[in-house]
């Protein structure tokens, strides 16, 4: 594992953000299970490190854009759980008002704006983010996670070499777990490390192990420096591995057994657990008081969610349009 | 004829198999519709009946798939291209409109044999980007067949005639339907392209009904025959070219009309059959032509909210005794 000098409280709330997200995901596995969260769900169960990693070095008022496979993703950038467990249940407590489900969370509190279902499709979006940036001169960042699969999308591609030849302060944030829904990457994409592709946009483009929390915070606050200081957009890949399925209820019989015991070994927490013990930062009874605070923070968050009102129709009518037309 | 029961699913993936096995210039492809054989599993088994260099997955790339299914069909291919959800078609809008129906008009002596597989509607607590239904999108370019079959009779022939047909064809499947069972004969048959069916017979109202909004209307149809109100419901099957002459037909005999689609109501398909149906029928109408449609309202998740956007049995009611009235 990496080593990254950062200080116990910024290691100790990176360590509680992983176990939220790994929480939040098997809380509502568990209740998509028992029936009471319709529609899809694409679980991250696994790949805590590349969220948490991802979102560390970022601000509160740096902009991120999520994939389909974003709770954990909105968890690391801090959005508010309970606002999300209401979204998540259709609750007029989300911040979309239970209108955009587990498929478009968003937080713009922590300006996490946001997810998307259409594969690739928010990244063209994120380059905006960073055009303002630059354009009104704030210092702000913007960071795009998007899946291996979606590094195939004309969107993804276009955005690169948009953000590449204009300088902007972006992020390229490729979560890589080798799969998109049942195809393997190397049915996808004929390159190993999809990072690759960045010398080829002119961005600098690195490959990391995305279950090393500390390897992706390091590679990508390396990226978000060189942006804030004006050197433009860089690509980091994190390679980890799909615990999950595609979606909730896909069995998985095409994925190789090896590769769900590779993942396994390779568990993010307990290795980043391992570490900070070994370090001394963290008593092994500090990380299990943890671990069970935490999962009490999802459990209240999804109570209060579910005796949470449902949106009246106003809800429904509100926001076709959201500014005055005439 | 000896007939058997199959699902709407069912019928797709065995029309698919025997045009297949008729004709090796058949190939189909799209994303994870090869070795998982389909989202939906519509495409089951035709990898492994086919092989690898006629039915496989791609890379996640809407708009290559598009235009690479154009490019075989010109070459001497008949390509079957799938578009997962139709929420995605932008993607791929702009090689179906600026080249795949652009070609057969400018390049006179080239035919583009293709069907383009796609599936919309809503009802699956799918939120605003796997929900939607954009025929009209499609239906509005020149040079593009466009067909909606509601009962796997229907999908089987009609799919089968789109196989051999020369032209682009845009085939639309609706999600909600797949399961849906239907008798269809044991042995070869074809429903040709163009030609509506009247799937029940009425003579107070005639109720023109697309995909999964022809089994809502036969639903009313069954509660309002109670109410001693007789309607008429006619599926154009094809909606471009439309069979117009069995609707003036039954217009003739009803002289009320309700058009219902389920799509948001500005531009809806139903709103161009309205116009068509007023232009030709209009010394037979007793009344005003009603559209049942979905607002112009994005899909909400919220289950509590779905019931504001969902066209239905209730609505299409509602529309007939509303039209009685007039
Ligand atoms: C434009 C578009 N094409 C296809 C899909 C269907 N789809 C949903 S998830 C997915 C796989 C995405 O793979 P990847 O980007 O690697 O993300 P992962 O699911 O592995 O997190 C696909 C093809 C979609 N939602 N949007």
């Amino acid at each position: 594992m990496s080593e990254v000098s950062l200080s116990r409280e910024k290691l100790v709330d990176m360590y509680r953000k992983m176990w939220l997200a790994r929480h939040h995901d098997v809380w509502v596995e568990d209740m998509k299970t028992k029936g009471q969260i319709l529609g899809s769900m694409h679980l991250a169960t696994g790949q805590e490190a590349v969220s948490v990693g991802a979102c560390a070095p970022l601000n509160d008022d740096d902009y991120t854009m999520h994939t389909h496979r974003e709770h954990q993703q909105l968890i690391a950038k801090g959005a508010d759980i309970g606002r999300m467990a209401g979204d998540m249940l259709g609750k007029v407590t989300g911040c979309a008002r239970g209108k955009g489900g587990h498929m478009l969370l968003f937080d713009k509190d922590v300006h996490a704006l946001g997810a998307c279902g259409i594969v690739g499709g928010g990244v063209p979006v994120a380059v905006g983010y960073a055009m303002a940036f630059k354009v009104l001169g704030t210092k702000q960042v913007s960071l795009a996670f998007f899946g291996d699969g979606a590094a195939n999308e004309g969107s993804v591609h276009e955005a690169m070499n948009f953000a590449a030849v204009r300088k902007y302060p972006i992020i390229f944030l490729c979560e890589n777990n080798r799969w998109g829904l049942t195809c393997p990457q190397h049915e996808q994409a004929a390159v190993e490390d999809l990072a690759d592709r960045a010398r080829g946009y002119g961005i600098p483009g690195v490959t990391v192990n995305g279950n090393d929390v500390l390897a992706v915070y390091e590679a990508v606050k390396l990226a978000v420096d060189r942006a804030r200081a004006g050197d433009g957009p860089s690509m980091v890949e994190c390679q980890t591995w799909r615990m999950r399925g595609m979606g909730f209820g896909d069995t998985m019989e095409y994925v190789p057994k090896e590769y769900l015991e590779e993942g396994s070994r390779q568990d993010p927490i307990c290795l980043f657990e391992k570490k900070l013990v070994e370090k001394g930062i963290l008593t092994v009874e500090e990380a299990r008081a943890i671990e069970a605070e935490t999962k009490k923070t999802i459990e209240d968050a999804y109570e209060a969610a579910k005796n949470a009102p449902n949106p009246d129709e106003s809800v429904f009518w509100a926001n076709v349009y959201a500014a005055e037309i005439c | 004829m000896t007939m058997k029961k199959v699902t709407y699913r069912q019928a797709i993936n065995e029309a698919l198999f025997e045009e297949m096995e008729r004709d090796p210039k058949v190939v189909l492809f799209g994303e994870d519709v090869g070795t998982y054989g389909g989202v939906f599993k519509v495409t089951d088994g035709l990898k492994k009946k086919f092989g690898n260099e006629r039915v496989f997955d791609t890379p996640i790339a809407e708009a290559a798939l598009m235009g690479a299914a154009t490019g075989a069909a010109v070459a001497g291919l008949r390509p079957v291209v799938e578009i997962m959800f139709m929420d995605w078609i932008g993607i791929a809008m702009d090689q179906l409109v600026n080249q795949t129906s652009m070609i057969p008009y400018i390049w006179e002596g080239i035919k583009v044999p293709l069907v383009l597989r796609t599936q919309g509607g809503s009802g699956s607590k799918g939120s605003c980007q796997h929900t939607k239904s954009l025929e009209a999108w499609i239906y509005h370019v020149p040079g593009i067949v466009v067909a909606m079959p509601s009962t796997p009779y229907d999908a089987k022939g009609l799919l089968k005639s789109a196989i051999r047909n020369d032209n682009p064809v845009a085939f639309i499947e609706h999600k909600m339907l797949y399961p849906t069972e239907g008798e269809i004969p044991e042995g070869e048959y074809t429903v040709p392209l163009g030609r509506a069916s009247v799937k029940r017979e009425g003579k107070d109202v005639t109720v023109v009904a697309l995909s999964k909004m022809v089994v809502e209307s036969l639903k009313a149809a069954k509660e309002l025959e109670d109410e001693g109100i007789s309607v008429e419901v006619v599926d154009p099957v094809t909606i471009k070219p439309l069979d117009m002459d069995t609707i003036a037909e039954s217009v003739k005999k009803t002289n009320r009309v309700v058009v219902v689609n389920e799509a948001f109501r500005t531009g809806a398909v139903a709103s161009d059959l309205t116009a068509q149906i007023q232009e030709r029928c209009f010394d037979d109408l007793d009344g005003p032509i009603l559209r049942v449609t979905a607002p112009d309202v994005q899909v909400p998740y919220s289950p509590a909210l779905e019931q504001f956007w969902l066209p239905g049995k209730d609505k299409i009611k509602q529309a007939v005794l509303e039209c009685m009235k007039r």
